[in-house]
């Protein structure tokens, strides 16, 4: 009960949010980036989250640090995801040296430190919004693909996937047709849980200066921003950090909810 | 001579499961083959349909297609796992007609299989153990093959419904002119349906006969105990 209520809290959170975030121009009352010379303001009636250090509002900034932050997690995860899927459903269809290729491959992507990859790989590029989306996809598709490739063990010795083979099915429509819907749960599960990571590893890099690039904002480069004024200003720090743990946290409620009730023993 | 089977062999690891098996089938005949689990009669069925290669030997099929599964077909032992949970009944009957291009009618197998035509927008959990197992035999039956493997196609209903699926493939056999391997470790059900009998022991066939020379006379001793647990 208590597991079906926080998944609903989830879900209206990320819904709050996503709306927000696609009607930023609507609903943001300045420009993001306009310096309005009222710099240092706690949240009033007038700056809802208060203004920063170069006298922009913070209101105005969260929503369009929301588009840029959920729009990361989510062009990052549909990579990683499509990657993954890929290798990990040709590793477990085919097994043999397919999967002894693939699964070492994994093996040596996953021995890299992920964020010191990222970092290096954000080094030798030009900072944008663009390269951390795609070098985060490209860095976190390898826990998909295992779980993939366990799904596709299982599921490619059911008497239905002989079936398809016996009426002369080919293996492209093996894997997509009759195996990888059967497998689907698993995946939206690892999709909301990967969104999550990607939101923070995003945060993490803008954080860093290696994210997205100022002015645009994200809730990460605010983050930053918000260092050098923690005493004098902890709201700059506190409601960008706030959003972030809220978007995670919802992240989770929503991928546990959605793993308990795709559960194929609930189904039957 | 629909089907030559000769000196076919297929080990996994040390364990030869099929181990130099020779037979031939006619075009008509009701063939039962008959073994405990572990005999090799599954691993034999996968290898007519190629859905295994053999490591030896070869079978010859007169074919009305390059492509063997346009002549030869099965019906799986367990209708509940036999059927994708996914994809609804009429799909699934379907796809072997747009594979091979046969000019064969979704509900018109339905009937065939006697079935109402409405079951084609169901999913397998919606039917029974019976239909399930009607719907099998539709999709076997959907690219017109002449030669029908039954592997057990009984074995996982209820008495009643093991009767009226009988009753069904003994009807269609008449009907469409169709070739059984009937695959069972129970002879009561061969007996009903066969008139010739394989019996399978450790990968070998070590008899073969008519149906009265397999019940009434049998040569080897595993054959009568085999008998003998039934009957």
């Amino acid at each position: 009960m208590l597991k079906n209520k926080l998944t609903i809290f989830g879900a209206l959170v990320l819904l709050l949010f996503v709306v927000m975030a696609i009607f930023a121009p609507v609903i943001a009352p300045y420009d993001p980036s306009e310096i309005i010379e009222e710099e240092i303001q706690g949240p009033s009636l007038k700056h809802w989250f208060g203004t920063d250090d170069l006298g922009r509002d913070l209101f105005s900034r969260a929503l369009y640090g929301a588009r840029i932050s959920l729009s990361v997690g989510i062009v990052a995860v549909t990579i990683a995801i499509l990657i993954g899927t890929l290798l990990g459903a040709l590793s477990g269809y085919y097994g043999g040296w397919v999967d002894t290729i693939i699964m070492r491959f994994v093996d040596i992507m996953l021995a890299f430190p992920s964020i010191f990859l990222i970092l290096t790989i954000q080094v030798m590029l030009t900072p944008s919004i663009y390269n951390v989306m795609i070098v985060i996809g490209l860095t976190s598709w390898m826990g998909v693909s295992r779980l993939v490739r366990g799904e596709f063990l299982t599921l490619r010795e059911r008497q239905y996937v002989e079936a398809a083979r016996a009426i002369g099915c080919s293996d492209f429509r093996i894997i997509f047709r009759h195996i990888l819907p059967n497998a689907q749960a698993p995946i939206i599960v690892a999709a909301t849980l990967g969104m999550a990571g990607a939101i923070l590893t995003e945060s993490a890099l803008s954080f860093l200066g290696l994210g997205v690039q100022p002015p645009t904002p994200s809730w990460g480069n605010m983050l930053m921003d918000a260092q050098a004024y923690m005493r004098d200003a902890p709201w700059m720090a506190i409601i960008p950090g706030v959003l972030i743990l809220l978007t995670v946290l919802s992240l989770y409620f929503v991928g546990e909810g959605l793993r308990e009730a795709l559960d194929p023993r609930r189904l039957n | 001579m629909l089907l030559e089977v000769k000196n076919l062999s297929k080990s996994f690891g040390k364990v030869k499961a099929v181990d130099r098996v020779s037979f031939s089938i006619d075009e008509g005949d009701s063939v039962g083959l008959v073994g405990e689990s572990g005999s090799g009669k599954t691993t034999l069925s996968r290898l007519l349909l190629g859905l295994l290669k053999p490591d030896s030997g070869g079978l010859r099929l007169s074919a009305n297609s390059s492509r063997l599964s346009k002549t030869a077909q099965i019906v799986f032992q367990d209708p509940q796992t036999s059927l994708n949970p996914r994809i609804k009944i009429g799909e699934a009957i379907l796809e072997p007609i747009r594979i091979h291009k046969t000019d064969a009618k979704v509900d018109e197998l339905l009937q065939l299989v006697g079935l109402p035509a409405d079951f084609a927008s169901r999913y397998p959990h919606a039917l029974s153990g019976g239909e399930r197992q009607r719907v099998g035999i539709a999709r076997a039956l959907a690219v017109r093959p002449k030669f029908l493997i039954l592997d057990e196609p009984v074995s996982a209903l209820d008495l009643k419904t093991q009767v009226q699926i009988l009753n069904l493939l003994k009807d269609l056999k008449e009907k469409l002119k169709l070739t059984y391997l009937f695959i069972a470790h129970d002879l009561s059900v061969v007996k009903y349906i066969c008139d010739r009998i394989l019996v399978m022991y450790k990968g070998r066939i070590i008899e073969s006969g008519s149906r009265e020379q397999i019940f009434e006379s049998p040569q080897k001793e595993y054959t009568s105990r085999l008998l003998a647990s039934v009957l």
